[in-house]
């Protein structure tokens, strides 16, 4: 369980998130929003890459008071990944395995099944944005997390990685990870049904359904 | 015209100056802290005497906008610079004086000596020399100007640009290496020619310890001004782990251990220094004192990188840290406190507001 509790977020007097209290069960959960309300900034906060008030907690681990405990089991990949532009997508896999503790063989498959190996040795400053976006989403299924956040998984990528992301998302749903997830597509189809919806909006992370 | 002239400001001429704030404030400090105004006015009228004696000037102008041209090549390669090839559709009647302007606020600190030269040929009725002053900064402001011109409007790649990238590569990358690979990729010039000046004022400062002979707060000294010459490295260093190290933030990474890289990147960027310094002096001063003296600068880069998590600040707002911890330590030193302990002192207090200030710091939000 992801809970949040007594949580702010502001950019200096500009109050972004006030949410008093947000439970997150295992599933897969669909965050909805138009632009500028605040997902993004939602996801950095619960992804450990921005401060904010109150707690942030999934189960017993609080990530302010247990940080590498909390982000061993969270993982993220960014609407706009943005990396080091003389390290290549290899170096990149190499150091998130080490760090999130996953096996080179889970890495090579994650990068066959979404093509990366084709470019793994080049720089990422040579990348489209299609080629960040499927190294960015490669790292954020590292490891043995509990919790994955993927903010606009499916935009800048072809239709075949699309697919592919999808399948991704039910197989590891399947071994009983959850998800958080920020989308303007339609991401629920066939394989997908979010556990619940929600919308941010008004400063405010509210339950749809 | 004046949005046009505003974005180029923005865009290439205050970015120059926030990157090589260090390189300013130690030569402002070395020319302005040591020289009393009688020796500058006497040194100015020897330059400007003869038009042989103003070559040596000339040519470190020359150098200085060599620097500029690099620095804006640079610049207009990087991925948020593309627009800057729209300056093609300005007509060139408007285009020219544009880019001359450009060129004239980037070479100001050369200007501003020049009009030192200038002022002090007048005085002594050197014609000659007042000309070729006059002209010989024109003729460089336009050259450049030229220079400057032609690469703008002409499109660039924005991929890897360094030379030194074919040997760069081999080099290995954990954490604490990602910086200086970047300094490589990014900006070979600008690490090239600090080290050259911060090498200078170490050689400098151990050439005078040898003509006393005794006093080892000289060679202290040294390293403090190598720390200053190497402070803007620690604001690019932040805006690096900004730009392109904000998802390291979801990694398993400790507070101490983000410390604990950033401090050893600063150790290995500072390696020129510290074989020129022990070189130099490895036989001639106590060893507590060498170390102590190595120490300073990289505990001073860690203290800046520090303080840069306290609150999202300028380069502007940042260059006042360095120059104030130069002057105070300056005077530190000079009343005698080893150099080892004041190394570990601030390696110490630099962790501690690092430790206080990391965690609440936003590092996906610009300054």
């Amino acid at each position: 369980m992801l809970t949040l509790h007594s949580f702010r977020k502001s950019f200096g007097s500009q109050l972004i998130l006030d949410v008093p209290e947000l439970q997150f069960p295992k599933g897969v959960h669909w965050i909805k929003g138009k632009n500028g309300s605040g997902k993004s900034t939602f996801f950095n906060c619960v992804a450990g890459l921005s401060p904010y008030q109150g707690t942030i907690q999934l189960d017993e681990f609080d990530l302010r008071s247990q940080p590498d405990s909390y982000k061993l089991r969270v993982n993220y990949s960014q609407s706009e990944p943005a990396f080091p532009e003389f390290l290549t997508a290899n170096d990149l896999i190499d150091f998130f395995v080490t760090l999130k503790k996953a096996g080179p063989e889970q890495a090579q498959s994650l990068k066959e099944a979404l093509g990366v190996s084709d470019y793994a040795d080049a720089a990422t400053g040579s990348y489209s944005s299609g080629m960040l976006k499927k190294l960015s989403i490669v790292l954020s299924f590292l490891g043995n997390p509990d919790w994955i956040i993927l903010d606009e998984p499916l935009i800048t990528l072809d239709k075949e990685a699309q697919q592919i992301v999808t399948e991704m998302i039910v197989k590891k749903r399947a071994e009983g990870v959850s998800f958080l997830f920020a989308t303007h597509q339609d991401f629920e189809n066939a394989y997908i049904e979010a556990t619940n919806v929600y919308e941010v909006k008004d400063q405010q992370i509210t339950r749809l359904s | 015209m004046s949005a046009v002239r505003k974005v180029l400001v923005r865009t290439l001429v205050k970015p120059f100056y926030q990157a090589n704030a260090g390189f300013f404030l130690v030569t402002v400090g070395l020319l302005f802290g040591f020289l009393k105004t009688p020796q500058h006015i006497d040194i100015a009228t020897a330059l400007a005497y003869s038009p042989l004696y103003y070559s040596i000037p000339f040519a470190l102008f020359t150098l200085y906008a060599i620097k500029t041209l690099q620095f804006c090549y640079t610049a207009q390669r990087l991925k948020t610079n593309q627009f800057l090839s729209g300056l093609v559709m300005l007509r060139p009647g408007a285009r020219v004086p544009l880019i001359i302007y450009l060129q004239t606020l980037l070479m100001v600190p050369a200007l501003a000596y020049s009009g030192l030269l200038l002022t002090m040929a007048l005085q002594h009725q050197l014609w000659m020399s007042a000309a070729i002053v006059a002209g010989g900064n024109l003729l460089l402001i336009l050259t450049a100007a030229h220079f400057l011109h032609k690469r703008l409007i002409t499109p660039v790649d924005s991929s890897l640009i360094s030379g030194f990238r074919q040997w760069t590569s081999k080099l290995p990358r954990p954490l604490s290496m990602l910086f200086i690979h970047q300094l490589f990729t990014r900006h070979a010039v600008l690490l090239l020619a600090t080290k050259a000046i911060s090498i200078t004022v170490i050689v400098g400062a151990v050439l005078i310890f040898e003509m006393d002979g005794t006093d080892y707060r000289l060679l202290t000294l040294g390293m403090l001004l190598s720390g200053g010459v190497n402070a803007a490295f620690s604001f690019q260093y932040h805006k690096f782990e900004q730009k392109d190290l904000s998802l390291f933030k979801n990694l398993p990474i400790s507070t101490s251990s983000w410390f604990g890289q950033f401090t050893v990147s600063y150790l290995l960027l500072l390696i020129p220094e510290t074989v020129v310094f022990l070189g130099n002096t490895l036989t001639k001063a106590p060893l507590s004192l060498l170390i102590g003296s190595i120490l300073l600068p990289v505990a001073l880069l860690s203290l800046y990188q520090s303080v840069l998590y306290r609150k999202s600040i300028s380069m502007d707002n940042f260059i006042k840290y360095p120059f104030f911890a130069t002057a105070i330590l300056f005077f530190v030193i000079l009343g005698y406190v080893p150099a080892y302990l004041l190394g570990i002192g601030l390696l110490l207090v630099s962790y501690l507001i690092f430790r206080v200030c990391y965690r609440s710091f936003d590092l996906t939000i610009d300054a």
